[in-house]
């Protein structure tokens, strides 16, 4: 039982980075309120080095205390979480109480710990960060589901908080309604597959559903926890909330939406999806898929997605909208590697590890474009005020007005794209390579034909602030005054340039944590130390 | 000894039944009996609300302070924990003092004791606990 | 027979039909008991009128009686009173209210072993055979083994007869007073609460009479846990609404508070239910602390030995003169401290007891983990968070606003160097004349 802890070193300073600032970011003392921010960035470093060096790999724990099904995942999705988490802070300073800071240091205004947010947003912002990595260390439905509630529920208060505006709470009412259905959805689910199996753990409900099938209470269970799941991926059927709640919170808040519960959701359904295993029925030239009614329910889900988000992008006008419809997208691009399921044990056919690069990559280029809008405001002429930037027209010759902003515009929106040499390129090849050498010719046509639908509004976001003239009737748009999501931006944009370069070994690592033991044929040595990828040359064709 | 006076099984419940009877039972003649027996002399100044003469503005169902919701909250925190807290209490002297499983769990109840004193020190600091 | 049919359902059914009357009784001469001694707290005789006459000349010899008979003609008057309701209440809920806040008033006494363990054997002197020979039994309503839960769980109960009935009232006193008695009840809860749990920690069991058999064993737990004790005492006073504490029905300020609207058998309810929750809160704080039947400390005559009915019919009376005496030790406190200002109340709960319950909780598993629950040890324990809460205490939060302040003309705060006049100053108020206006009614 004890031995479990050996997983939650990073959760742990997660978890006391949490106390520490919900103490200090009510201090009535300015400095110290300002040190918050940073408290969060160190404990992020922290639980990042941690999720490096203490987080047990494949044969350095039992069975009794971690999950078997994907032994190296937890390593992977905890580094990757910091990772990206580390990346975002900086887009989120600042996103609330700067007009109360401003007032404050005025001294127009004493500082009243009631008024003020910023404990919460950091704290929350933690707590969300904790609950995703738990997910990716859980071991037991119902540990998943509280990791689950952990990383969702802190992000409807954020969105709630991150704007003064009625939109924001209307988005936070709204999203945390229909956080509630998905959440009912995929506890029931849990619930079920418990009923059909007797047991919460998920090793045990893999031994369960390899030795003696899937009975039909298990497999509505399944169903249920992927649609309760796709709320939490903003696939389909549970996609309604995304461009409302992408909309009213502040764009820096809308930036987090699309990576934290987006990975805690595809983290969860690997981990739900892995006790069935992608051993069932005849799946293309790796022999295997996920039983037929699944695959079917992923195959729809993932078609429709993708078509649903890319189709309505193209409708919108407000920037936002369009991203939070090309985030419904990308789910389904990830759906169609996750039907595809690990392969045949070489990296091109693993399709978990597709998902898994394909977040880390998503992560990292989507960041860059919430980031512009984040940094960006449009004062209005008339009386002053400022309104953020949320039209196409607001981004035009922004590459010639603001250079720093409307590069990383373009970088973000062509990696976003896969524009081949970019990191969304080879973050998109083996989703396409995963699907194909799972059979889904079909799946992959479809998800071709929706990365050129893409193109279209991706390619609008790299026209308006490159090729357009900056319109002279109407003022430039300024920066915020909050120079980290500048940096923010900047970061994601080298990132998805530089990120190319180890993108092989990182694919790597991404197809080490996403191996499926029992189809990999475990032949580890002595020392636990798991067998070398097979080369890819040696794929059977 | 212990074993003959600690009850498990459900019939040693039936007679919180019984109570539960005998008080609605009493509750409910004596407020029977009351509007029975009692007199009747409705009047329109009699039926008013009574706020000390003065004639009642508006209705008392109104918006009231937060701080009162606050305190609710907080409430159920500490509610919540002192009712996990209750079964080990009732297990945790019977542990073998200073042994392997007491430190587990003595170790465990103080994470959880942890977690609420910052919550009540996040409290502190947010005013909740400021009345006046 | 089904087996849940025994001797011990028997028994909890006598006992809770014997209890429920004494208790009742009990409640109805506290409320002369507490007249008596606010008349000599303040000086005055308190009622000596009443007998058991009523009013005819046979039984004129029953007469004065000290005014015993006070009580019942309380309660006749009660009944016969108009039972009024306002014309703007929520009709249901204000019906409702006072049955609900004496139900759970009324119940949560069964599980207090009010007679200790039975033998079963009934022998009257004069027969042969015993009349009832049923092996051994608790004398107690019921027999549960998480009884302290149980009463935790009925006493939480009380807060929404009194949240109701501000509520139903739509009378703005009211609804204050039911607002300020719900917050100030859930807020005691929890010291109350953690209190109980530094005692279950020592004892090890839910059951009430495994309290009684540790201090049996062990001495009384007030010796052990004196912190306890005393946060106990105070949440106990705290959760009946009580003066220091019934900011509820504060007078000055809320007329009755959440009873305002209410009379009759009514109104009564709510008068009952606050002695049925003292007496049963007593009855606890007896139980967890006092040694529950035994008359004195460090000797055990009885223990958890079965005795027969004389034993018990003692043990019970013992019982009971330790509840009926703190509670009128309660009815001392009540009519010499006064009441303490609302934020006082909920500062106290917040950011003194609820900390300090805390500490003791800890302390006390920390000790029991070491091993050492001895007396002398917990004491230590108990010593050591007193010294560690007054080191803390000035770095408590503290109420910031609404202390005295210096006011130019106060005689109470006078700013610094004033010299205050306190003789009337007014041309008014120094002339002799009469008020004007009432030469006509003359």
């Amino acid at each position: 039982m004890i031995e479990r802890l050996a997983f939650l070193w990073p959760e742990i300073a997660l978890f006391i980075t949490t106390c520490v600032v919900m103490v200090v970011g009510l201090s009535r003392s300015t400095g110290v309120r300002r040190l918050s921010a940073l408290i969060t960035a160190v404990g992020l470093a922290a639980a990042l080095v941690l999720a490096v060096a203490t987080t047990p790999k494949a044969g350095q724990f039992a069975p009794a205390d971690g999950q078997t099904l994907f032994p190296d995942l937890p390593v992977f999705a905890k580094t990757l979480f910091a990772a990206v988490g580390l990346l975002l802070l900086p887009l989120l300073v600042g996103t609330v109480d700067r007009d109360d800071e401003r007032e404050i240091a005025a001294g127009r205004r004493a500082f009243d710990p009631l008024r003020s947010n910023r404990a919460e947003f950091y704290a929350f912002y933690l707590f969300s960060l904790t609950g995703l990595m738990l997910c990716a260390s859980a071991s037991d439905l119902v540990w998943l589901f509280l990791a689950l509630e952990l990383t969702s529920l802190p992000t409807y208060v954020m969105v709630a908080i991150s704007s003064r505006r009625h939109r924001a709470q209307e988005a936070a009412v709204k999203y945390f309604f229909l956080g509630a259905l998905g959440a009912a959805c995929f506890l029931m689910g849990f619930a079920f597959i418990y009923g059909g199996t007797g047991t919460t753990r998920l090793n045990v409900i893999a031994d369960v559903f390899a030795a003696s099938g899937i009975n039909p209470i298990a497999l509505a269970g399944l169903v249920l926890a992927v649609v309760g799941l796709a709320f939490k991926i903003a696939a389909v059927p549970m996609h309604f909330y995304t461009p409302d709640v992408y909309q009213g919170a502040s764009p820096s808040v809308a930036g987090m939406l699309a990576f934290v519960p987006k990975a805690a959701g595809f983290v969860s359904l690997i981990l739900v999806l892995g006790t069935v295993g992608w051993t069932h029925g005849p799946g293309g030239e790796s022999g295997h898929s996920l039983p037929e009614s699944l695959r079917v329910i992923l195959w729809v889900m993932a078609a429709l997605t993708m078509t649903v988000g890319n189709v309505l992008a193209l409708l919108q006008s407000s920037v936002r909208r369009v991203l939070a419809y090309s985030s419904v997208a990308h789910s389904g691009y990830m759906l169609v590697a996750l039907v595809a399921g690990p392969g045949d044990g070489s990296a091109a056919s693993n399709g978990l590890a597709a998902v898994l690069f394909y977040l880390l990559a998503y992560g990292v280029m989507n960041l860059g474009a919430f980031a512009v809008l984040a940094s960006l405001v449009r004062r209005n002429p008339k009386d002053g005020s400022a309104d953020e930037i949320d039209s196409f027209d607001d981004l035009r010759g922004l590459c010639a007005t603001r250079p720093f902003h409307g590069w990383t515009l373009v970088v973000c929106a062509l990696s976003l794209l896969g524009f081949p040499p970019l990191l969304g390129f080879f973050a998109k090849v083996p989703l396409f390579t995963s699907g194909i050498a799972a059979g889904e010719y079909t799946l992959v046509v479809i998800l071709g034909l929706n990365s050129a639908i893409a193109a279209f509004y991706y390619l609008r976001l790299v026209q308006m602030p490159l090729l357009e003239k900056p319109d002279p009737t109407t003022p430039v748009p300024e920066p915020v005054g909050v120079p980290s999501r500048t940096a923010a931006g900047l970061l994601s944009a080298a990132g998805a340039v530089v990120l190319i370069a180890v993108a092989g070994s990182l694919f790597d690592q991404a197809h080490r944590a996403s191996r499926d033991p029992r189809t990999v044929a475990p032949a580890r040595d002595a020392a636990g130390e798991p067998p070398a990828a097979p080369p890819i040359a040696a794929r059977p064709e | 000894m212990t074993t003959a006076l600690a009850a498990t099984d459900l019939g040693s419940y039936l007679p919180i039944f019984l109570i539960v009877m005998m008080a609605i039972t009493f509750a409910a003649i004596n407020i029977g009996a009351s509007l029975l027996l009692g007199p009747r002399r409705p009047g329109e100044t009699k039926g008013g609300t009574y706020e000390s003469g003065m004639n009642p503005v508006g209705t008392a169902r109104k918006r009231f302070n937060v701080r009162f919701y606050l305190i609710a909250m907080t409430f159920l925190v500490f509610d919540v924990e002192i009712i996990f807290l209750f079964p080990w209490a009732a297990t945790f002297s019977n542990l073998e003092p200073m042994g392997e499983n007491a430190a587990v769990w003595l170790a465990r109840i103080g994470f959880f004791l942890f977690t609420t004193v910052v919550m009540y020190v996040y409290g502190v600091r947010k005013g909740v606990f400021k009345f006046d | 027979m089904p087996t849940w049919f025994n001797a011990q359902l028997v028994t909890s059914a006598l006992t809770i039909i014997v209890m429920v009357h004494v208790i009742l009784v009990t409640c109805a001469y506290l409320v002369y008991f507490e007249r008596k001694i606010s008349a000599y707290i303040q000086d005055r005789i308190g009622p000596n009128r009443v007998g058991f006459d009523f009013g005819l000349p046979a039984l004129a010899f029953l007469k004065g009686c000290i005014g015993l008979g006070q009580s019942l003609a309380d309660g006749i008057k009660f009944v016969l009173k108009e039972d009024y309701t306002p014309a703007r209440v929520d009709k249901v809920l204000f019906t409702l209210a006072p049955a609900i806040i004496i139900v759970p008033a009324l119940i949560g006494f069964i599980i207090i072993p009010w007679g200790g363990t039975w033998s079963g054997v009934l022998h009257l002197p004069f027969m042969e055979k015993p009349i009832v020979d049923a092996g051994e039994v608790v004398v107690v309503g019921a027999n549960i083994n998480v009884g302290v839960v149980y009463l935790l769980a009925v006493a939480a109960l009380g807060v929404y007869g009194v949240t109701l009935g501000g509520w139903a009232s739509n009378n703005k006193f009211s609804f204050l007073g039911g607002l300020r008695a719900t917050a100030q009840m859930i807020s005691y809860e929890i010291p109350m609460g953690l209190s109980i749990l530094a005692v279950l920690l020592l004892v090890g069991s839910l059951g009430a009479m495994s309290i009684a058999q540790y201090q049996f064993e062990h001495g009384w737990l007030v010796f052990s846990q004196p912190l306890a004790f005393v946060l106990f005492y105070i949440c106990s006073l705290a959760e009946s609404n009580r003066a220091p504490f019934d900011n509820a029905e504060a007078e000055q300020e809320l007329v009755g508070g959440y009873h305002t609207e209410y009379s009759a058998m009514r109104f009564a309810m709510f008068f009952l239910a606050e002695y049925a929750h003292l007496v049963t809160g007593t009855a606890f704080l007896v139980l967890l602390f006092l040694g529950a039947w035994e008359p004195l400390p460090f000797v055990t005559i009885w223990g958890d030995e079965a005795t027969g009915i004389l034993g018990v019919l003692a043990k019970a009376a013992i019982f009971m003169g330790k509840v009926v005496l703190l509670v009128c030790f309660g009815m001392v406190i009540r009519w010499t401290i006064p009441r303490l200002r609302y934020d006082q109340v909920m500062m106290m709960a917040w950011s003194a007891l609820i900390p300090l319950s805390l500490l003791v909780v800890v302390a006390t598993s920390v000790m029991v983990y070491l091993g050492k629950t001895g007396m002398g040890w917990m004491l230590a324990a108990n010593g050591a968070c007193l010294v560690l809460a007054l080191l803390a205490q000035p770095f408590m939060p503290r109420a910031l606003s609404n202390r005295r302040v210096p006011l130019y003309g106060s005689r109470f705060s006078p700013v610094a160097g004033e010299a205050v006049n306190t003789a009337p100053t007014d041309a008014m108020a120094l002339e002799d004349r009469p008020v004007q206006g009432t030469a006509a009614l003359r």
